[in-house]
């Protein structure tokens, strides 16, 4: 693990991510105490009514944030709504509560001398009750601030970007550092967050009062600033977590920025999983995404039994994808070649020296130890389909997806369930063995996207199609072993591969 | 004498319980009236009733010929000054702010806010070019409800209410800010109700004495007749369990022993204690009192000491 090398590699991407977390961590920030201040002062005169009020704001910090994010997809999609509206729900119980007690615990003869002098409802909160709550308050915002921070790294899982980007792509990637990078730039802007609200707590009243009503100037004129700009249509392009659809749609945006027309080109990378993205899609919050053909008859289509029993005899899952899909208003384009789908692992050494070529040849192995992960051991598609269409018993160890590979390189096994296209097997000299039996279903990749959107756009549709039949396992190893191992940017790795093939040439 | 507050039958009931019972009193127009009594007498209910902090649950209360319920609450309570014996100021602003509160509410000018600050500051032993900005936490509990007090009567109200404003002070700062309430009473000729539970800083401060028991109002006088004729019996052990300081005896009641002079001289109401220095330099005092301007020497205050000692 090189902390230091990663950080300097990644600073751009630490910096925008930065970005991304501080706004939304503030928008929610502000949105929470505009609702939960206001909310404890009312409950003042309304004591029965704050109870049954602390204790909901209780159980709503109860609900686990991966919940209440999926429970909010159906009603606001994915992306920084969600996350921000999870957020405000988790900041509203401490600040809320602060504000509540804070002012309830005033000590009643400033009451009564606010009463005797004469003030209004409104100065006795301005010039006295407030003032002297403001520290209680103040601290519930700290409390919330740290929390949101904290909270706000599950916005990558939705597509709102963000420091769990990076803490996402680590654990996907296997790469620590990434995940640390990601861990602490959280952990210290939130101190940092902290600790600046400390020291406004320092500052009279009055100057607190200007810097949160400068803030929400200054958020709404952003906003404001964002939603008047006059913009040039804009493809959005998303990808799932990894390297694999990070190439690819840096491929997709190089290919439609090749026709030159007058359009913006924005990539949402690591933007999350199938249903997710499939959801964005479907309402109109991306314009395509890579998907693979296994994925949608599994995932995001119901095949007839008609159609499922010939999936399972090894037809061209493709037509049948795109049949289904179309009744939803969505094309997938022409796919590549390369099937990303489980494979058999072996080490090339092994595959010369017992002349292993399919998953058949295996039981020239004297004694194989397989190392399976143990999803892949209980699948009927996975081993249990192996060992009935190959007639193979193995003796099985289970191990982690991390570790797999590892025990497979210091010779602890000699097969490992893996993927077709995993940069280790170009990384460690390994081999994916082939499947002619047809065991594991077919995932082919190609852009998915609305068919209206297609019909809108036929020149880009048909560069995009250049890539149709193109990119073997091997060349998408290497790929994904430059990006994951080598640590090259997708971008570079992607348009390096295009004008190879002279995919960007208009001439063709 | 105009009355300025008048209690009319009024009861205060608490689940049942009579705090107040059935009270008829009339407070004048520029008197330092003093409500005295045990705790649990009834004597701060009956003062906040005056400022509507506490609604009375039968009968009236009349401030200026009028029920206090047709004001409208809040000109009614910028009318009336309040000190608390918490004293109550408000930490989050200085010394200054807290005085010029009420002044502010009432909207008046700026620079008359400011000027009006700087004298009260000034004229008790507070400088206000040192003061003003400094935060209550750092002045002593003594210097705390001088400004408690200047708070109170920094909006030129015609009437001062104070709640045992000194019983939570060392017998020092009591003792002068008693003179200072003496003072500010005998300068802006306002009207002040003052409660306490000490009987020797109400025969100290009031001109007339309402004695408090259980709710009822048992006696309503000038400290003199309240000492000659007692109303019952309670109130004669009360007002002898009142070890009361030869010294801080008002001059007034030395009167007899002076000699009758033409001209002014200090206020009848100050305690002998604070003339004793101003006797040693120049042999003898002149006092103002109500009946008359009298001649105090040496000689006189060396007698009264004997007569009662």
């Amino acid at each position: 693990m090189n902390l230091w090398q990663t950080f300097l590699d990644k600073r751009g991407d630490l910096l925008l991510a930065l970005g991304q977390h501080i706004q939304i961590s503030l928008i929610a920030l502000v949105i929470a105490v505009a609702i939960a201040v206001p909310l404890g002062i009312w409950a003042q005169g309304h004591r029965r009514f704050a109870q049954t009020l602390l204790q909901l704001t209780g159980i709503l910090q109860t609900i686990p944030s991966l919940a209440l994010l999926g429970l909010l997809i159906p009603f606001v999609g994915i992306g920084t709504t969600p996350a921000i509206i999870a957020l405000v729900v988790y900041a509203l119980l401490p600040i809320f509560q602060n504000t509540y007690v804070g002012l309830t615990e005033i000590d009643p003869a400033y009451q009564e001398a606010a009463a005797a002098f004469g003030m209004s409802r409104w100065q006795k909160l301005r010039r006295v009750e407030l003032p002297l709550a403001l520290p209680v308050i103040m601290g519930g915002i700290r409390t919330a601030t740290v929390l949101i921070i904290g909270t706000a790294t599950l916005a990558a899982l939705i597509g709102g970007g963000g420091l769990g980007n990076f803490i996402l792509l680590g654990i996907n990637r296997n790469d620590a550092a990434l995940t640390l990078i990601g861990a602490l730039a959280s952990a210290a802007l939130a101190l940092v967050f902290s600790a600046g609200l400390a020291l406004i707590q320092k500052l009279r009243f009055r100057y607190v009062a200007y810097a949160l009503g400068a803030l929400l100037v200054i958020g709404g004129g952003v906003v404001g600033y964002q939603a008047l700009r006059p913009k040039p249509e804009t493809i959005t392009i998303a990808g799932k977590l990894g390297s694999e659809p990070e190439v690819l749609i840096n491929m997709y945006k190089d290919l439609i920025e090749a026709g030159h027309e007058n359009v913006r080109v924005v990539l949402k990378p690591n933007f999350g999983q199938t249903s997710f993205l499939y959801a964005a899609l479907k309402s109109d919050k991306i314009d395509l995404y890579p998907e693979f053909t296994g994925t949608v008859v599994t995932s995001l289509v119901k095949p007839s039994a008609k159609d499922k029993q010939a999936l399972a005899n090894g037809a061209n899952s493709y037509p049948i994808a795109n049949r289904l899909l179309a009744k939803q208003g969505m094309i997938l384009q022409k796919p590549m070649r390369y099937n990303n789908t489980y494979a058999l692992v072996v080490r090339q050494a092994d595959a010369q020296r017992y002349g292993l070529k399919t998953i058949a040849d295996l039981d020239r192995i004297p004694q194989a130890q397989a190392g399976f992960d143990l999803e892949f051991a209980n699948r009927a598609d996975g081993y249990q389909g192996v060992k009935q269409a190959y007639g193979l018993d193995l003796k099985l160890h289970s191990l982690d997806a991390s570790l797999r590979y590892q025990a497979l390189v210091k010779g602890q096994v000699q097969v490992t369930d893996g993927y077709s296209t995993d940069s280790q097997i170009a990384q460690y000299h390994l081999l994916a063995l082939q499947d002619p039996k047809h065991v594991f279903a077919t995932y082919r990749g190609a852009p998915l996207m609305r068919s209206r959107w297609a019909q809108q756009h036929p020149a880009m549709v048909k560069r995009l199609n250049r890539l149709a039949n193109k990119i073997t396992e091997t060349d998408m190893q290497q790929m994904n072993y430059a990006v994951n191992v080598q640590k090259q940017s997708a971008a570079k790795v992607a348009k390096q591969y295009l004008q190879k093939h002279g995919l960007l040439k208009e001439a063709q | 004498m105009t009355d300025l507050i008048e209690f009319a039958h009024v009861t205060k009931t608490y689940h049942g319980d009579a705090v107040v019972a059935d009270l008829n009193l009339t407070v004048h127009a520029g008197e330092l009236f003093v409500l005295v009594g045990e705790s649990g007498s009834g004597k701060t209910t009956t003062l906040k009733m005056i400022n509507r902090l506490i609604e009375p649950s039968a009968g009236q209360i009349f401030f200026n010929g009028q029920p206090v319920t047709d004001y409208p609450i809040r000109k009614l309570r910028w009318h009336i000054g309040y000190v608390l014996q918490q004293i109550a100021l408000f930490p989050t602003m200085t010394v200054g702010q807290n005085v010029a509160l009420i002044p502010e509410m009432r909207h008046w000018p700026k620079s008359q806010v400011q000027k009006r600050v700087n004298e009260l500051l000034d004229a008790v032993g507070l400088p206000a070019a040192d003061y003003r900005e400094r935060m209550p936490k750092a002045l002593s509990g003594g210097e705390q409800q001088r400004v408690g007090i200047l708070r109170a009567f920094a909006g030129k109200p015609p009437v001062v209410l104070m709640d045992e404003p000194f019983s939570a002070l060392d017998p020092l700062s009591r003792n002068q800010l008693q003179e200072l309430v003496l003072r500010l009473h005998q300068e802006l000729g306002l009207t002040i109700i003052f409660v306490t539970h000490d009987m020797n800083e109400a025969l100290r401060l009031g001109q007339r004495i309402g004695i408090m028991r259980e709710g009822r109002l048992l006696q309503v006088a000038t400290p003199t007749q309240i000492a000659e004729a007692p109303a019952t019996g309670w109130v004669a052990d009360f007002f002898s369990g009142a070890k009361r300081v030869l010294l801080d005896t008002p001059l007034a009641e030395l009167a007899a022993y002076g000699t009758p002079v033409q001209g002014s001289g200090v206020s009848a109401q100050l305690p002998l204690r604070n003339v004793l220095t101003q006797i040693t330099q120049t042999q003898y005092v002149t006092v103002a009192a109500k009946q008359g301007t009298f001649k105090l020497d040496a000689q006189a205050v060396l007698q009264f000491l004997a007569d009662k000692a």
